[in-house]
């Protein structure tokens, strides 16, 4: 028995197998001569798209400009969710007051309890059912969605950029929020606090802005600041910031100048004697009482710190005085010519003098004139103290305020325009996808007389009747629109492609892309293709090709109709 | 048969509806009758991507746009 089944089957698989054969002589016979070259085709075809991706890819990044930095994206989320946890506090606390009378019970009274009582208690009572209707709602959750677009690995031009827009309103609220603290004459430290919260800000815009454009806003205002004539506007501005600091930046150069003479000696000596000193400061007040008390013992002298400040400076760079010949004395060059106490005319009628040797000169003054001769020098001083400080402070107008200044303008461009900067963006990755083909890939060597004449003849023929980009659009952002009534399903969809292809110029049968969806691409692929914008793209793209390829039997259409009423006729029979 | 996407008139069509360089676009157009099958595919995918990188700014552009108008 089980022999007899056993060659049963034998003879079923046998005749199963001879029908299969039998067929497929019949698709190779209606195949129209297959092209030889067509096994190469699709090895290259659309597959090199895959070797093309990762090109893609490369240019892709190299030109999208390097990912914002993870610290950047952190503090800019920490900013984000603090801000949600005020909004989520303030609405709260608004629930809370709304619904007081309900809140309350004997004994109870809303306004007497805490805030973190009341956050609580809203909590509790189910506030957050109610926030849909809040007006807060839209606002938290647009802070929501812009913690969510953090959390991405990559960030796209548009995401970028509208988190630069994102950033700026926030500044804006925080200008308004320090206007609102001054004018309500808030503490000090509220408007310090929120001063910090804008600095950072800048900072991560400034760090955004430079990456969406791919510059480098210090090093442009670097070149641009010499070549500026500054506006009527910005004098002013300089100039109140120059008045406004003045006293404190010259205290902060006579500290500075102090560094400079007091320094060398102060280096050297040992770390426990800077410890016995406490500090450079009290270092320097400590040689300012020793020179005074040297000027006082030696030249009966009795002068101010900065007096003496000024004869120390003096000793180290050689203040250059008008009329006179000497240029920086020591102190030790200094002496005091008293009155012969054995000529009594002297005595009687001469006044000690100072004498001021130098190099071989030698200048003799009153002590009063010596005096006068002291303010001058600190009056020369004063004068290089004032016009340091003056410098000092420009300078920091420029890289502060003016430089600032001028990074928000180019970073108001990019928030006014955005248009403009995610165009570039694309640009210089389409134009670098280009250049890359252009230079790398095309071939060079030229084409023999016999190659060219094969090119001319196989690609002069009609080929579309519409552009590439009309196939593209429709199976991409027109897909909707072109390829409605396709549902993911290689059994019926055929007929949508078919419809589709016969207007691009592209004559087909339902048969032949239902055998290539089926068959050639397989249902499972094809149904993970349909999900995808791109996958589909790919989809109709290689169905294209293997319809040219000879990869589907060409049924002629009379044919078709001739099966199908034999294949009635057989039912009936 | 050839690709109806690879013959001369579809890939000078294809250059045609792309906003790239005038100089470049040129250059490619003259090129194109002279190129083998390998080069046109390598064409017309360097073309596919920067259409679709087209498609890609619109969207981009479009999606900013909206956010800035729901800013102001």
């Amino acid at each position: 028995m089980l022999g007899e089944k056993k060659e049963e089957l034998t003879q079923t698989e046998q005749s199963t197998q001879e029908e299969e054969q039998r067929k497929e002589e019949e698709i190779k016979k209606e195949i129209s001569e297959k092209p030889k070259e067509a096994d190469r085709k699709e090895k290259t075809f659309p597959r090199p798209w895959e070797e093309f991706k990762v090109e893609e890819k490369r240019l892709s990044t190299k030109y999208r400009g390097e990912e914002l930095d993870e610290g950047t994206k952190t503090s800019i989320a920490e900013m984000v969710e603090k801000d949600i946890d005020r909004m989520n506090e303030s609405y709260l606390l608004g629930w809370v007051e709304s619904h007081k009378k309900e809140l309350e019970s004997e004994g109870s009274k809303v306004d007497e309890f805490s805030k973190e009582r009341k956050i609580a208690l809203a909590i509790k009572e189910g506030a957050f059912r109610d926030l849909k209707e809040s007006p807060d709602y839209e606002k938290i959750r647009e802070f929501k969605i812009f913690n969510e677009t953090l959390k991405k690995e990559v960030l796209s031009p548009d995401d970028k950029t509208s988190l630069l827009i994102f950033l700026d309103k926030k500044t804006e609220g925080l200008k308004k929020e320090i206007e609102e603290i001054k004018r309500e004459n808030r503490p000090e430290g509220e408007i310090n606090l929120k001063r910090k919260e804008l600095e950072e800000m800048f900072l991560e815009r400034n760090k955004i802005a430079e990456n969406i454009t791919g510059r480098s806003f210090d090093k442009e205002i670097k070149t641009e600041i010499p070549e500026r004539t500054l506006t009527q506007e910005e004098i002013k501005g300089l100039n109140a910031y120059v008045e406004g600091n003045a006293g404190n930046q010259k205290e902060k150069v006579k500290e500075s100048l102090k560094r400079e003479i007091f320094n060398t000696e102060w280096e050297k000596l040992s770390d426990n004697e800077k410890k016995r000193y406490s500090g450079f400061s009290s270092f320097v007040d400590f040689k300012l009482e020793e020179t005074k008390n040297i000027l006082k013992n030696k030249l009966n002298l009795d002068l101010k710190d900065f007096d003496v400040l000024t004869l120390l400076y003096n000793e180290k760079h050689g203040i250059k005085l008008e009329g006179l010949k000497i240029e920086g004395f020591k102190i030790a060059d200094l002496e005091l010519k008293k009155p012969s106490v054995w000529k009594f005319w002297e005595k009687l009628f001469k006044k000690p003098k100072i004498e001021i040797k130098k190099e071989g000169m030698k200048i003799t003054k009153d002590i009063e004139d010596f005096k006068i001769f002291i303010d001058s020098l600190g009056n020369v001083f004063d004068k290089k103290i004032e016009e340091q400080a003056k410098e000092e402070l420009e300078k920091e107008w420029i890289e502060v305020i003016l430089s600032r200044n001028l990074i928000e303008e180019k970073i108001k461009k990019i928030i006014d325009f955005p248009e403009e900067v995610i165009k570039k963006m694309y640009e210089k990755i389409e134009d670098g996808l280009l250049v890359w083909l252009i230079e790398k890939e095309l071939k060079k060597e030229p084409k023999t007389k016999e190659q060219i004449r094969e090119i001319k003849e196989k690609y002069s023929q009609e080929g579309l009747k519409v552009p590439p980009t009309e196939v593209i659009r429709d199976a991409t952002i027109g897909r909707g629109e072109k390829y409605k009534g396709s549902k993911g399903d290689a059994g019926t969809d055929a007929k949508v492609f078919k419809s589709v292809f016969e207007g691009y110029g592209i004559d087909t049968t339902e048969e032949a892309l239902g055998y290539l969806l089926e068959k050639k691409i397989g249902k499972e692929k094809y149904k993970k293709s349909f999900e995808e914008e791109k996958g589909f793209l790919e989809l109709i793209l290689e169905l294209i090709y293997l319809l040219f390829t000879g990869e589907v039997p060409k049924i002629d259409e009379k044919e078709k109709r001739k099966t199908r009423r034999s294949k009635k006729g057989e039912e009936k029979i | 048969m050839v690709n109806p996407f690879l013959t001369n008139d579809a890939l000078k069509m294809f250059l045609g509806e792309l906003e790239i360089e005038k100089e470049k676009r040129e250059f490619l157009i003259s090129k194109i009758p002279q190129m083998d099958e390998e080069e046109r595919i390598k064409l017309f995918n360097v073309l596919k991507a920067v259409y679709l990188l087209e498609i890609e700014k619109q969207r981009a552009i479009n999606r900013v746009r909206k956010y800035r108008e729901k800013q102001s």
